[in-house]
């Protein structure tokens, strides 16, 4: 008997969660990113529930310094191609008091404008359940998640308390105002994402592949300069430079890679013989010491 | 602009690989200082290329962190949340990831303190092999013997025992054979079939990627080797074919469909299938996915069964195949292991989660708690954190089971507290044909497809008929004490079959085989629907009593008479009958007395 490919056997495992999720929860939610791993969420929830849409709506939180291009692909394919319910919250009140990378530093930015932009749009719809994208073998806090991750009514994660989750059998019980974070990809890795999109063809954001686009330097890292709001220092003058990303957030906190992949053939290539992990680009990660399990346990994804 | 999808250069040799990639799940247990996250750490190390910055920060780490004077220390790539860093022991199940050329690996890095068995429990039941950890300083220890037992009672049927810290022992090979024949004195009455040893030190990296040269002694393979080379796609169960339904599709008013995860074995477009609880029968008429229609879909896939008939099914029922239906019961016999801090309490109703169906369980008796090192059972006492208990169970509903050991899928559950919502037991459903220990209160309250049917064999005029007249009488007119549920028992005669439902077959041995099968069939509908059944067919031939035991796995009674069998009238003697009843020394009375009693003790005193 031949077995499934490895890449099949995720593919099938993921499709299962997804459905076990619509079938337990009233209210379940997609969180939407735009980035790689959403777009393999997403091809995935549209495999689980064909032919029908997937029966949940997905949702954006805005931060306001999203790569253009990322909303002009949002748009264009989510919602107009695919035709799907979409979502986007911005957190006004960050808005209001004008919260930028720049004005407030990126750790409070993050925080006001994305965690507390997402809790803001759990509660208002009273979403029951959030599927993210997250994979654990991104970071090392995350590599304890359970696939199905209890919520208290505040949206807080206690890595101490984590239910154990056996077989396939996901205890999917909540009271009203508790909530769960599901993670379809848990078992991927980047390589697996990457040739995933390969095998599937699957549409993503043109900046993960490489072109000539206007950077500035900053303490070693390459930062996009995606619209004027990007203050520019003494003596700085944006250059053309051949990069593309890893990972897509805010363009501001978003660090480039000098690349020439065009293809996902290419960007596999270049990831097999990788000199960084991928989030090491996000610069929130490196604030402060086991700062992904502080974000964490406050409700960031 | 390029297509961003071509496929070209290196990258090809690299599909055709993850191609024929396998995804091997794997356990890794140990005690808290055995060296496990080290040696996992080694794996990811030495087997992948790590990129640049987890190197950096694990220099870093090794300074702040690690436990070998600043040099660089593998664990720290493993131990992941601070409060564990700031123990230095780890706390929770971890996933890591690598792949060999052969196979894609998860690895499932379990904690070792005793207080979190839940944990191991949790690892291990989706584990394919598991990696006991041992210092070689310690030998074999509570924990590992522990660890083993868990491993073997989660089903896990292959385990490389890794004697680690052989660099501390001065890489002896007699406290290396010592070990060895300790553990395998312990591993005797563990179900695990394919157990391997390799010493090794993690730290240094011998015998991890690479052959020791410290140490000559050892003729066999590498941790990596074993790794790669055990065999484990065989361990599915490719026959049963089971489908909890998780999700009824309804796009569109005229499409439904039903989605789930082939459980175990396989379905293809027509097969006859049949849905419980309703026991409603139908075929499969398509298996639709994303991708089109498949032509067969098999364990661990997840699809889309349409169906020829409009049957009324929600998320919960289970398909199966018409002739190979898993018993229905409310009660049945399971190893919990309890997982809350909060004790089972006989008297609450707990959720049950079974495949994808949820009801509510009692659980009825706790009959011993397990000790664990001493593999024998103890006495029967409420079970509280971390303990393991055969128990018994009563369900709000019947539901659709296998044995664990058969099916790890239909035969495992969850016990959720109604109140905290908190995952109460694990729970692994124990065959009860093949174990002993039920204790005789238990007979009247017996699910009725436990009684097995039995079927008398024995070639035209050996007396068979007269045996089952003798069987109905006797449990339908006198209604024995033993039959509390009264139970009617039915005979399903040869010649009247001939005369009713097999008409339409003629004498041939083909004619002959379809008879027999549909009357095993048959036999098997009517123990599912609570009947005691007795069969009086002959069944001549070796081959086709083995077709008949796949369907309905009777008791064999073999009537045996001899000077009956000619080569007009072939019968081949049973090689192994459950029992004989012999008609040429034994007088009718005798004869049915015999039966008599034999059919009281299978169905009465069980």
């Amino acid at each position: 008997m031949k077995n499934m490919s490895h890449i099949r056997q995720l593919e099938a495992e993921s499709i299962h969660i997804l459905r076990e999720v619509v079938a337990s929860f009233e209210n379940p939610v997609m969180l939407y990113s735009i980035g790689k791993d959403s777009s393999v969420l997403l091809h995935l929830a549209r495999k689980a529930f064909h032919p029908g849409k997937p029966p949940f709506p997905l949702l954006h939180v805005d931060t306001t310094f999203k790569f253009k291009e990322m909303t002009a692909f949002r748009d264009s394919y989510v919602r107009d191609e695919l035709g799907l319910d979409l979502i986007v919250h911005t957190n006004a009140d960050g808005v209001e008091k004008q919260v930028t990378p720049f004005s407030h530093g990126s750790s409070a930015y993050t925080d006001i404008m994305k965690t507390e932009g997402l809790r803001q749009a759990m509660s208002k719809h009273g979403f029951d359940a959030a599927i993210g994208g997250a994979r654990r073998d991104e970071e090392k806090s995350r590599s304890k998640e359970r696939v199905f991750s209890f919520r208290n009514a505040d949206q807080r994660w206690d890595p101490k308390s984590q239910r154990p989750e056996l077989w396939h059998l996901y205890n999917t019980r909540v009271r009203t105002g508790e909530s769960m974070r599901v993670f379809p990809l848990s078992n991927w890795t980047e390589v697996d994402v990457w040739l995933y999109i390969l095998l599937e063809q699957i549409p993503i954001v043109p900046l993960y592949f490489a072109a000539k686009r206007p950077v500035v330097e900053r303490d070693g890292t390459l930062i996009m300069v995606d619209d004027e709001r990007l203050p520019l220092l003494p003596g700085e003058t944006p250059k053309e430079k051949m990069i593309r990303f890893r990972t897509l957030g805010c363009y501001p906190l978003t660090g480039a890679n000098e690349s020439t992949a065009q293809t996902v053939s290419e960007i596999i290539e270049e990831l097999l013989s990788c000199p960084n992990s991928e989030r090491f680009d996000r610069l929130i990660d490196f604030d402060q010491p086991s700062s992904m399990e502080e974000k964490k346990k406050a409700g960031y994804f | 602009m390029t297509n961003p999808y071509v496929i070209n250069g290196p990258i090809q040799k690299f599909l055709q690989r993850h191609e024929r990639c396998d995804l091997v799940r794997v356990l890794t247990c140990g005690s808290v200082d055995d060296g496990k996250s080290t040696l996992i750490g080694r794996l990811l190390l030495d087997a992948s290329v790590l990129p640049k910055d987890t190197l950096a920060a694990l220099e870093k780490d090794s300074k702040q962190y690690g436990t070998q004077d600043g040099a660089l220390d593998p664990a720290l790539l493993i131990d992941g949340l601070k409060a564990e860093r700031e123990q230095k022991i780890t706390i929770d199940v971890a996933h890591r990831f690598f792949s060999s050329e052969e196979r894609t690996f998860i690895v499932a890095d379990t904690p070792g303190h005793e207080q979190y068995t839940r944990n191991m429990v949790t690892a291990a039941s989706n584990a394919d092999m598991v990696i006991i950890l041992l210092d070689a300083r310690n030998g074999v220890l509570e924990q590992s013997r522990r660890h083993a037992f868990i491993a073997s009672l989660l089903g896990i049927k292959h385990a490389i025992v890794a004697v680690n810290k052989m660099d501390l022992v001065d890489f002896s090979e007699d406290v290396f054979e010592e070990i060895k024949k300790d553990f395998l004195v312990f591993a005797e009455r563990l179900q695990i079939t394919d157990l391997h040893f390799v010493p090794l030190s993690a730290l240094s990296g011998d015998n991890v990627m690479d052959p020791s040269t410290n140490m000559p002694w050892y003729k066999g393979g590498t941790l990596m080797h074993l790794l790669n080379t055990i065999h484990v796609v065989s361990d599915r169960n490719l026959i049963d074919f089971r489908f909890p339904v998780q999700y009824v599709s309804r796009p569109s008013p005229d499409y439904r469909a039903f989605s789930g995860t082939v459980a175990s074995g396989s379905v293809r477009p027509g097969d006859e299938v049949l849905v419980l609880p309703s026991h409603k029968t139908t075929r499969v008429q398509s298996i639709d996915t994303f991708d089109g229609e498949l032509s067969k879909a098999s364990a661990l896939s997840a699809v889309t069964l349409r169906l020829e008939d409009n049957i009324d099914i929600s998320r919960g029922d289970m398909i199966v195949p018409v002739h190979n239906v898993p018993e229905q019961s409310r009660q049945f016999d399971a190893f919990l292991v309890w997982m809350d801090e909060e004790s089972l309490q006989d008297d609450k109703e707990y959720i049950i989660k079974h495949t994808t169906k949820m009801t509510t369980a009692r659980i009825r008796t706790v009959r011993y708690v397990m000790d664990v090192n001493t593999l024998r059972r103890g006495e029967a006492a409420p079970l509280t954190a971390n303990d393991i208990g055969r128990c018994a169970l009563t369900i709000a509903e019947p539901l659709p089971i296998d044995s664990y050991e058969r099916n790890r899928i239909t035969g495992s559950f969850v016990l959720i507290d109604p109140v905290s919502h908190q995952t109460s037991a694990a729970g692994m459903i124990v065959d009860r044909k093949t174990e002993e220990g039920l204790e005789g209160e238990e007979s009247s309250a017996r699910q009725t497809s436990d009684f097995p049917i039995l079927w008398l064999t024995g070639n035209t005029g050996s007396g068979k008929s007269t045996l089952a007249q003798a069987a109905e009488r006797h449990v339908n007119r006198s209604a024995p004490s033993w039959n509390a549920a009264a139970r009617k028992l039915v005979v399903l005669d040869g010649d009247e079959l001939r005369e009713t439902i097999s008409l339409d077959e003629d004498l041939s041995a083909e004619g002959r085989r379809k008879h027999n099968l549909r009357t095993a069939r048959l036999a098997k509908l009517l123990q599912q629907k609570g009947f005691l059944v007795v069969v009086s067919v002959i069944a001549p031939f070796e081959s086709l009593r083995k077709e008949i035991d796949a369907i309905c796995k009777p008791q064999w009674i073999y009537v045996e008479r001899s000077g009956i069998t000619s080569e007009d009238r072939p019968y081949d003697v049973p090689s192994n009958p459950d029992f004989t009843v012999n008609t040429d020394t034994l007088n009718e009375q005798e004869g049915t007395q015999s039966f008599i009693d034999y059919m009281v003790d299978v169905l009465g005193n069980d």
